[in-house]
Order: structure tokens, then C-alpha cells, then sequence
């Protein structure tokens, strides 16, 4: 159809790389788990009777996780009206006859340029059981951790029931891994796609993220997975579900926080840019994505009063040798991150663990949500070129006026579908 | 300009399994947009947006008819274009560009960009500068 206008010229990509971006698509991490439209349109219904499954929870948060709620939206549910349409043979069909382009011939655009990345990247493996070296230190002497770094990771959050006895891959298999995952990216599917990422410079092979031994982000529980939800923790996941009207979207949706935590857990693009300030009183994290500062206090003092909550909370922190450790608190109530209230107690940890990576680790603690705390280490290689640019959010923000008048199109669609059953 | 549109505008009612989808970028591409409409077009750049987290481009599309319509195209975030030494001045109003978009859920005039390409094919945010374009600034009409 629309596909006449354009030239369409047929590139073959090399067969070994397609080969190898198929094999990516199986090891998705969720892929093989998806439920039908039919188990999630049956499954919000039934919710509303209040008669929801465990199974049909799970294949909720299984779908919310595939579909990139990676951050605050985890575990919350989008609503019924989202659902229809999406990702159906047809769907995909019609955007593939319509496009001029396909996964190939945008991998042959690419190719020179992914492959020259995927060769340096290989050659900065990180590998957790190697000794931290020694923290190049400030003219004060505290550990230097200041500098540009990158939220960024290949590595799903929680691991893949295939892994499941298998926490660090090999080298050769962490490599493997590392580049599937960057030739997919590369491979720009006109029926997966949002925006072709690369075009824009934001996909992460674009970024000097780096192969990962790791075949989790969740290094505890040891089986690499999020705790079960309690459940008071598993009643507020569902009452956070987006819907058509302004205040049930998430606070990144409506530009008041350009991350959904803390803790920062990578994003699926190269959108997780950073600064750190030290000065020996403070640690100044600033994070690109809404312009968001939050300042660690080395002073001693005290938390904030239980009174004082805040989207970012409350942070104290302290040296332990080379890591510095950041004990966050008073979290707002109304953040909307995995069902969490503000309970949730954050640790996190940042180490230089070589001249250009700062490595994050994050605890999560919070036993009215979860029955069990979680933690995570993601290494941050140091962004290249480094700098931060503003954030106008609201500015510009035609975004949320789109999302909130589409999904009450998708809601009056959904309405009639159903009167027509 | 030509326009052809791909309008599908079908409910499916297919039980298929879901298949790999879009992760999210800033605002919700399921809400918003269509992932049934999508679009290709051919149009004269009249604005140009570079404001994070989103990029928006303006194209006056001439149908087949002669009705002139402007189009607005959601783009990715310029910080990562501006680090790519994209500025305002890379795409001159006036220029002519094809699209590939999905259309907005409301039927409005907007949609979301797969890719903006200049019509001989060169992507516009992938060091492409405009043909014609003599690299000197332009005054933007915003």
C-alpha cells in the first residue's frame, strides 16, 4: 500500500547476523511466557470481579514487563482499552506491508556502523568476579566517583527461567549474548518499532554499554528474580493502573519525574544519562531525564522528619572504603513505583570499580510490599561524549494531550466492542 | 506531493499471541498511537521542534486533491541528536522529506515517526544534511 511511494530497495543482510538476530528474538527474556489478548481481556474483567488468578496476575506482570514497563509501571496494569489491537499477526502484518523498509534492509544501513561498535564493545567485558581495583581518590581523599555515566544494560532485570541455575554466563556466552541483543537493536522492525531508535542516536548499541557476564540484574534473591509481592503490595500494583485520565498516568509520563525511581534501574533505550558532583560535605546525582538532582548528605546529619516525603526521598550517605552508601528514605506515598509506599527503605552503593565504570548496586527494602528485599548491580560505563542537556518536558509536552485523548478512543473503541459481544 | 495513505482501521478480534512489541519511550506509544494506521507520507518540513524529551517536525502534505494538510510527526529525544551534531539548522524549513508514521489514536492530524528520510533515502538524523541546504543558518519559523 502506502509502501508504492518510496523506492523500495532490497538489501540482503548477512545471513550469519539474521541468523543470529532470530536466535536473539527466541532467547527473548519473556517471549515464550506471553499471554494472548484473549487471557488479558478476560483476565481485566475478571479482575473487576475481584476473582483474578495467580497465574492471571502472573501473565499480567509478564505482559507489563515485555511491553517495557520496566520502570514504575512494573506490576501495574494498562487498561483494557490499551489491550485491543495490540501486536496482533495483522497488526504486524499490515505495518510490514506498509512500511518500506524491513529488519533487514535497516540492518544493512546500519551494518558498517553496528558492526564497528559491537567489535570495540566485546572488548570491555564486564566480569563481576574480578577484584575491584583501587579508587583513584579526590585532592580531600575520598574515593573519586564524580563524572558522566550511563544507566544502560542488555541484561534483562530479572533472569530467564533458561538461566535459572545459571547466574554468570561464560565469557565466550556473555559476548553471544551482547551481540544478538545490540543486532536486534539494529534491526529495526517497522512492526515493533516506536521510533527507529538508531536514527535518533538512542539505541544502545549507540552508547558504550558493554557486554555482561551477568544473566541477571538481580544478584539477590539468589534465583535472580523480584520477591512476590505481599498481599497489601500486590492490592496497591493493581490500583496503580494507568488510565484515561490525567492523574492515573505514571509521574515520567507527566514530565514531574524523568526517572521512576529511585532506584534507577536501566531504561530499554540510551536514556539514562548522568552526572555526580562531589564536594566533601555532599554527592550531587544529577540525572538528564527531567533534570533531576538529588543530594546526598556526608554531613552526619540526620534523616528528614518522618513529616517530609518527597518523589525522590531522602537521602543520607557515608564512605565505606572506596563505596559510597546512600541510605534513601521518606518517599512520597503518591510515587508509583512497583506497588512501594513510603515504607520502601533504598540502599544503593556506587564504586569506582575501574577508571570508566562506576558500578551501582541497589537494595530494596520494603516487607509491606515485597516478602523479601531485592538488589541489583548495574555497571555504568562512563558516557562518551559526556555532558547533560536540559529537559523542557512541559514545554512541549504534546505527549500526555496524545496519551490521554488515544486511550479514551482506545476506551470508547473498547466499550463498543464489547456491546457489539 | 503525494500522499497515500495505509489506513487499516480494523478491530482485530484475533486471539493471536502477542508478538515482540515497541518498548516505551517517554509517553506511551499503546495509548497514543494507532499501531493500526500506519502512514506514509511525503511533505515540506514547515517546523522544526528540538525540545527534550521529544522532537516534533511539521510537514504540509498536499493530497491528491491539492488540499494542503500540516502534519506533526513525534520524533525521538534531540539530546541524543545534538551529541550526534544535529542542530536546528540540519533540516531547513522547506525541505521535502518522506515519513513513516503510525497515525494518532484520536484521528488527529499527528503521528509518531519510525523514520523521517529525505526522498532519496538517506535518513535525515544520520549525518544526511539537506539537499540544496548550503549549511548556513536558517531562520526557523517557530
Amino acid at each position: 500500500m502506502g509502501g508504492e511511494t518510496f523506492s523500495r530497495t532490497k538489501v540482503r543482510a548477512n545471513s550469519a547476523i539474521l541468523t543470529m538476530t532470530l536466535a536473539s528474538l527466541m532467547i527473548a527474556p519473556t517471549a515464550a511466557q506471553s499471554p494472548s489478548t484473549s487471557t488479558l481481556l478476560n483476565q481485566e474483567s475478571k479482575r473487576t470481579e475481584g476473582s483474578t488468578t495467580a497465574a492471571q496476575r502472573q501473565a499480567q506482570i509478564e505482559y507489563d514487563e515485555r511491553h517495557g514497563y520496566l520502570d514504575a509501571a512494573v506490576g501495574q496494569s494498562p487498561p483494557p482499552s490499551a489491550l485491543i489491537n495490540q501486536g496482533s499477526e495483522k497488526t504486524v502484518e499490515t505495518a510490514r506491508a506498509a512500511s518500506p523498509h524491513t529488519s533487514e534492509s535497516t540492518y544493512a544501513y546500519f551494518q558498517d556502523e553496528a558492526e564497528g561498535f559491537i567489535a570495540e564493545a566485546t572488548q570491555h567485558m564486564w566480569d563481576p568476579t574480578v577484584p575491584l581495583q583501587k579508587s583513584p581518590r579526590t585532592p580531600w581523599g575520598d574515593p573519586d566517583i564524580a563524572g558522566y555515566w550511563l544507566n544502560v544494560a542488555y541484561v534483562p532485570l530479572e533472569r530467564p527461567d533458561e538461566y535459572a541455575e545459571k547466574p554468570l554466563h561464560s565469557p565466550e556466552e556473555a559476548v553471544g549474548a551482547f551481540v544478538r541483543w545490540a543486532t536486534r537493536d539494529a534491526s529495526v522492525d517497522p512492526a515493533t518499532v516506536h521510533y527507529d531508535w538508531t536514527e535518533f542516536g538512542m539505541d544502545n548499541w549507540q552508547s558504550p554499554i558493554r557486554p555482561n557476564r551477568r544473566t541477571s540484574l538481580i544478584v539477590a534473591p539468589p534465583d535472580g528474580k523480584i520477591p512476590a509481592l505481599t498481599p497489601e503490595g500486590e492490592a496497591r500494583r493493581q490500583n496503580q493502573a494507568r488510565g484515561h485520565t490525567l492523574e492515573s498516568r505514571g509521574l515520567y509520563e507527566r514530565c514531574i519525574q524523568g526517572n521512576q525511581g529511585p532506584p534507577r534501574l536501566p531504561f530499554l533505550q540510551n536514556t539514562g544519562e548522568s552526572q555526580i558532583i562531589q564536594t566533601p560535605a555532599y554527592v550531587i546525582l544529577i540525572t538528564q531525564a527531567n533534570s533531576d538532582v538529588r543530594i546526598f548528605h556526608l554531613d552526619g546529619s540526620l534523616h528528614a522528619p518522618k513529616a517530609v516525603r518527597g518523589y525522590l526521598g531522602d537521602s543520607r550517605a557515608h564512605w565505606e572504603n572506596d563505596t559510597l552508601v546512600v541510605e534513601t528514605t521518606g518517599f512520597h506515598d503518591r510515587r508509583k513505583w512497583r506497588g512501594t509506599t513510603s515504607n520502601l527503605h533504598l540502599t544503593e552503593r556506587f564504586t569506582r570499580a575501574t577508571d570508566d565504570t562506576l558500578l551501582y548496586e541497589a537494595t530494596m527494602l520494603d516487607p509491606t510490599t515485597w516478602e523479601a528485599p531485592w538488589s541489583i548491580e548495574v555497571p555504568w560505563p562512563m558516557m562518551d561524549p559526556s555532558g547533560l542537556f536540559e529537559f523542557a518536558c512541559h514545554e512541549q509536552n504534546y505527549g500526555i494531550i496524545n496519551v490521554l485523548r488515544g486511550a479514551r478512543a482506545r476506551a470508547a473503541e473498547y466499550q463498543t466492542a464489547q456491546q457489539a459481544e | 506531493m503525494k500522499t497515500i495513505i495505509g489506513l487499516v482501521l480494523k478491530v482485530v478480534g484475533g486471539m493471536s499471541l502477542l508478538l515482540s512489541l515497541p518498548s516505551l519511550a517517554h509517553h506511551s506509544f499503546a495509548a497514543a498511537y494507532d499501531e493500526n494506521r500506519p502512514i506514509n507520507m511525503e511533505g515540506v518540513v514547515t517546523r522544526v521542534e528540538l525540545t527534550n524529551p521529544h522532537s516534533w517536525l511539521w510537514v504540509d502534505v498536499t493530497g491528491e486533491d491539492g488540499t494542503v494538510t500540516n502534519w506533526g510527526f513525534e520524533g525521538g529525544p534531540p539530546v541524543n541528536l545534538f551529541r550526534n551534531g544535529v542542530s536546528k539548522d540540519t533540516l531547513p524549513v522547506g525541505s521535502e522529506i518522506k515519513v513513516f508514521a503510525y497515525q494518532a489514536k484520536s484521528g488527529e492530524n499527528k503521528g509518531v515517526a519510525v523514520f523521517f528520510e529525505y526522498l532519496d533515502g538517506r535518513k535525515i538524523f544520520m549525518g544526511g544534511s539537506a539537499p540544496g541546504a548550503d549549511g548556513n543558518p536558517r531562520p526557523n519559523n517557530r
